[in-house]
């Protein structure tokens, strides 16, 4: 069933388009990966599904299960199922990790949360992280390093059980370890919910344990092929030259 | 008998900017200071006209909610000793003049929380005379509707090395009105001495009226002096990484205005007063139990 | 050592001298409707501008001191003489300048200064334009650089000049606003047309003569849109033993688009009373930028006010303040953000030293409308003494949700770390001290055209080395 379209989209910021008429679409329970060079346009596909203000969306669509979202607020999104894990996450002084995800928990199900449940349930997924428990209570994002702030949208993602994904190069500058860690974060998301994901890489070493249904290659704010699990490892062997000419 | 209450920048400025000072008048005169002698934590809850001496080595915590009253309170730390004073203020019409005579090596620290006043004026003069005397203060404020709020904190450091750190924090929602000044007064003689002041305040909507007036005065070479003061609104990118966890806009301000107060508000360091503060906020899990029922 | 040689070559003396004028030339000493009349006359001031003085002197009479601020007791108003018409009438040949006015711009070393990179020189001699030179290609593409009299009497300014002539700063705006309005001589009136953007900068030199003199110059420029201007006012003055006074106003209006630069190196001699008032209203998209060092005067109040009238309109405020001995210079600046979208920045930085007494104080405000605007404030003070003292009062009142406002303020001394670093690398201390200073006062050093900077630098190291201190 499809559960993400993008139709013809044109997108940028201010004057300057970024997007030229992107289109692709995801399935309920597929894993996509978004693939292509710096400066191509992979970020800006993940903050205008999301609704970012600071993108604006002058041609074509975003719909989700049907329904088009295109001028949705992003919290509208979000309640609908969407979850973006942002590449520079803000810090927010004040705000500890735990009393926002509960305020997020309870806006997108609608219902109060009993504390005893929450926590247990934020320890859980706080387990598969490898999270120590103490991060509840800091500051949302506020002091964590490059690696930790990754492991807190993940572990956004676990609590909240979106039906898609997009993970924004959630693997780029960790360690081994915690390229693992991360993975065994997806992994658990897949099993627990089933949803759909979507995610924007350079390399593929998170997507190793993954099994990948098919692959966009964007380059330019277009795409420009597209494939199975196979254009993974043709990337890998042979780079991206031969897709930034080439349009589909 | 009616009496003057007024507050005073230490040192007057532009004229059209009415920030020079303020003036209410007292019903009554106040009544005579009271010692307060216990040890240990203790709670007061201010509802009338009172007037306090705190001495070395006590917690006092006061819950301000009167209609009106005028609130007189001396700390008097002599050498050595440490005072805690927590003040909430959530009345009406209140004036508060506070003033502390801090001696050798002593501390204080102060926790003053502004929430929802209709007319709060208050006064704090904080005497750093001894040498290495120390003072925390940690303000927040919260006002809103047709608040007026007008605060004036004059730190004096005359004494060597001593140390003053000043943390405040605010939100100006609706068409409240607010005004803080703060003045750090380096003496001649304060050699070593340092003070650090800090206000952010955040503004939710477009009538409110802020103003702050961070005053740094100083008659001393050996000294080092910061003062900062950012408002503005909530910031696009918060609003936008909230918006896509769920939160909407509304829910997001309110959520980021009691995070304000949050950090203020654990400072208190007594688990009861921090709960009813919350509860002040309109925070319905501030009761709630952490445990398994 | 290379400092010190360079320290000797300011010679304190160079500003503080005097010729004797012409007793007959004063008018009777303090300030009443008859002189006013008198200076009028003796102008041939148009009949606006006779009534303008008359009542200026009216809100004079009525107006009380401002409550804040340095005092000002020493000022002896009835000892100052308003007006000193000069001997000479406006040249535009240096050779007609008469003889004793010459020497002492010859020992200010204005002709010397007046090189490729100025495109003129007006100087005030006592009350009136002495010397005034525009160059040709200036003049060529429709810039007009001349005295405000002359062009108050030319038809083609004096529309212009009637319905801006202290319309930005009111005589009611305070005291020494409505003396200067009365008693008001001399000064510069600068037009730049649509779309002229003058490369070069054009100066004026400002200079007190005659002994009890107050200099009451005007200026005004009007900058059109999208034209650039860079206007530089230097003064000095020589030294007496009775206060004097300066009490000029600036009036500038920056068109749509447009831009101008004022700087001001101040440098009265340390008797003087500065009371200056400087205001500039901005249209749609312009800027203003204020580069101000204040060094002289016994006392000064100075606060160039910002108005942004236009959506998107911009401010700048690089300043820096040194009070020495004997000084009370309490400078800052103004800024009003009035329309949606607007910007501001104040960078200052304050020096006190020997006894001097040194406060920055400002005013941001942000109405209702200015949505969208932002607003930062740094200033940066250093003590060099306990002797001395040094006041910050900023004040902030912001009235709409939707602006980024931000301030910041330090006060220190100068870091013994730092000192020991340069002597350890064969400085002597009070040398590595004037260099640190003057790195501290880089603000406003690197803003300034770079004959200027080395004046300013100069001006720095003699006060750190050259005075008793």
């Amino acid at each position: 069933m499809e559960l993400l379209r993008i139709d013809r989209l044109t997108a940028g910021i201010e004057e300057k388009e970024l997007l030229h008429g992107v289109s692709m679409t995801v399935g309920s329970g597929e894993t996509h990966v978004l693939m292509g060079p710096n400066g191509a346009g992979k970020s800006t596909i993940g903050l205008t599904v999301m609704g970012s203000p600071e993108y604006q969306v002058t041609g074509g669509r975003i719909l989700f299960e049907g329904e088009d979202i295109t001028e949705e607020s992003a919290d509208r999104r979000a309640k609908r199922g969407i979850f973006l894990s942002f590449q520079n996450p803000v810090e927010i002084p004040g705000l500890s990790l735990s009393d926002f995800l509960r305020n997020a928990l309870e806006q997108i199900s609608g219902q109060r949360m009993k504390l005893w449940d929450f926590k247990k349930q934020l320890r859980a997924a706080m387990d598969v992280l490898q999270m120590d428990a103490a991060y509840a209570d800091r500051d949302l994002n506020v002091g964590f390093s490059g690696g930790e702030k990754k492991k807190a949208e993940i572990l956004q993602l676990l609590m909240l059980k979106p039906k898609l994904a997009i993970l924004d190069e959630t693997d780029s500058g960790l360690d081994v370890d915690a390229v693992r860690t991360v993975s065994a974060g997806i992994a658990a998301y897949r099993e627990q919910c089933g949803g759909s994901l979507l995610i924007i890489t350079h390399n593929t070493k998170i997507l190793e344990s993954l099994t990948v249904d098919r692959t966009h290659i964007i380059a330019d704010g277009r795409i420009t092929a597209e494939g199975g699990a196979e254009l993974i490892d043709e990337i890998n062997r042979s780079g991206f030259e031969k897709y930034t000419e080439r349009a589909i | 008998m009616e009496t003057k209450f007024s507050t005073r920048l230490p040192v007057p400025t532009f004229r059209f900017l009415g920030v020079n000072g303020t003036e209410r008048v007292l019903p009554a005169e106040p009544p005579a200071p009271a010692a307060l002698s216990g040890t240990g934590i203790q709670r007061l809850d201010i509802t009338a006209d009172a007037a306090f001496t705190v001495t070395g080595g006590q917690t006092v915590i006061m819950d301000i909610h009167a209609e009106q009253a005028y609130l007189q309170t001396h700390l008097q730390a002599d050498a050595n000793e440490k005072i805690r004073l927590v003040q909430i203020f959530h009345g009406d019409c209140v004036c508060s003049r506070l003033t502390a005579d801090l001696a050798d090596h002593a501390a204080a620290e102060l926790v003053q929380i502004y929430l929802h006043g209709t007319d709060t004026v208050s006064d704090t003069e904080i005497r750093m005379n001894g040498r290495k005397s120390a003072l925390t203060a940690n303000i927040g404020y919260l006002a809103d509707g047709d608040s007026r709020l007008d605060l004036n904190l004059n730190v004096i450091q005359s004494g060597k090395k001593s140390v003053s750190d000043i943390d405040v924090q605010g939100v100006l929602r609706e068409r409240a009105q607010k005004i803080f000044r703060g003045t750090i007064d380096f003496r001649q003689g304060a050699a070593g001495a340092s003070g650090a002041e800090h206000e952010d305040v955040l503004l939710t909507d477009p009538e409110v009226v802020n103003k702050t007036v961070p005053v740094i005065l100083c008659a001393e070479e050996d000294v080092a002096g910061t003062h900062g003061a950012t408002a503005g609104q909530l910031d696009a990118r918060v609003i936008f990484y909230l918006q896509s966890r769920g939160i909407p806009e509304p829910e997001i301000r309110e959520l980021i205005a009691q995070t304000k107060l949050g950090g203020v508000i654990r400072q208190i360091g007594d688990a009861e007063t921090e709960r009813a503060v919350w509860r002040l906020l309109g925070r319905e899990d501030a009761d709630e139990p952490v445990t398994e029922e | 050592m290379k400092q010190k040689t360079q320290v000797a070559d300011i010679d304190r003396s160079l500003y503080d001298f005097r010729y004797d004028e012409d007793a007959a030339d004063l008018l009777a000493s303090g300030i009443t409707p008859e002189i006013i009349r008198e200076i009028s006359e003796e102008k041939g001031d148009p009949e606006w501008m006779r009534q303008f003085r008359l009542h200026s002197l009216e809100i004079f009479a009525k107006t009380e001191m401002p409550p804040w601020g340095p005092p000002v007791d020493g000022l002896n108003l009835d000892n100052i003489v308003a007006y000193i018409r000069p001997k000479s009438r406006m040249n535009t040949d240096w050779n007609d300048v008469p003889e004793n006015i010459k020497e002492t711009f010859e020992r200010l070393g204005i002709p010397q200064a007046e090189r490729e990179s100025l495109a003129g020189v007006g100087a005030q001699y006592d009350s009136e334009l002495v010397y005034h030179n525009v160059r040709r290609e200036v003049a060529e593409s429709g810039v007009v650089y001349t005295d405000l009299e002359s062009a108050m009497h030319d038809p083609r300014f004096a529309e212009m000049i009637r319905t801006h002539f202290m319309k930005l700063v009111p005589p009611t705006d305070h005291k020494f606003a409505a003396l200067h309005g009365a008693v008001w001589s001399g000064g510069s009136f600068v037009y730049v047309p649509a779309g002229v953007r003058l490369e070069i900068p054009l100066q004026s030199y400002f200079r007190l003569n005659a002994k009890g003199a107050g200099q009451f110059e005007h200026t005004l420029i009007i900058v059109e849109d999208d034209a650039y201007l860079h206007f530089i006012e230097g003064c000095s003055a020589p030294k007496y033993y009775e206060a004097g006074l300066h009490a000029g106003c600036v009036e500038l209006y920056v068109g749509k688009r447009a831009t101008l630069r004022y700087s001001t190196i101040e440098n009265w001699s340390k008797n003087m009373y500065n009371l200056n008032t400087k205001r500039a209203v901005v249209a749609e998209g312009g800027r203003i930028e204020w580069v101000s060092g204040s060094f002289g005067s016994h006392v000064s109040y100075l606060y160039p006010m910002s108005i942004l009238n236009g959506r998107g309109a911009h401010a700048e405020f690089t300043g820096i303040t040194f009070a020495g001995a004997g000084q009370n210079l309490d400078t800052g600046a103004k800024i009003v953000h009035n329309a949606p979208e607007t910007s501001s920045h104040i960078d200052t930085k304050s020096i006190s030293k020997s006894g001097g007494i040194s406060t920055f104080r400002s005013a941001v405000t942000v109405a209702e409308q200015a949505v969208g605007s932002r607003s930062s404030v740094s200033c940066e003070s250093l003590m060099l003494d306990s002797i001395s003292r040094s006041d910050t009062v900023p004040v902030m009142d912001i009235r709409t949700d939707q602006a980024d406002i931000g301030h910041e303020a330090k006060i220190g001394r100068i870091s013994d770390d730092a000192v020991f670093y340069l002597m350890s690398r064969g400085l002597d201390e009070q040398s590595a001290r004037a260099m640190i200073v003057s790195g501290f006062a880089d603000n406003v050093s690197k803003e300034l055209p770079l004959e200027y900077a080395m004046e300013m630098n100069n001006l720095i190291r003699l006060e750190m080395t050259g005075s008793t201190g």
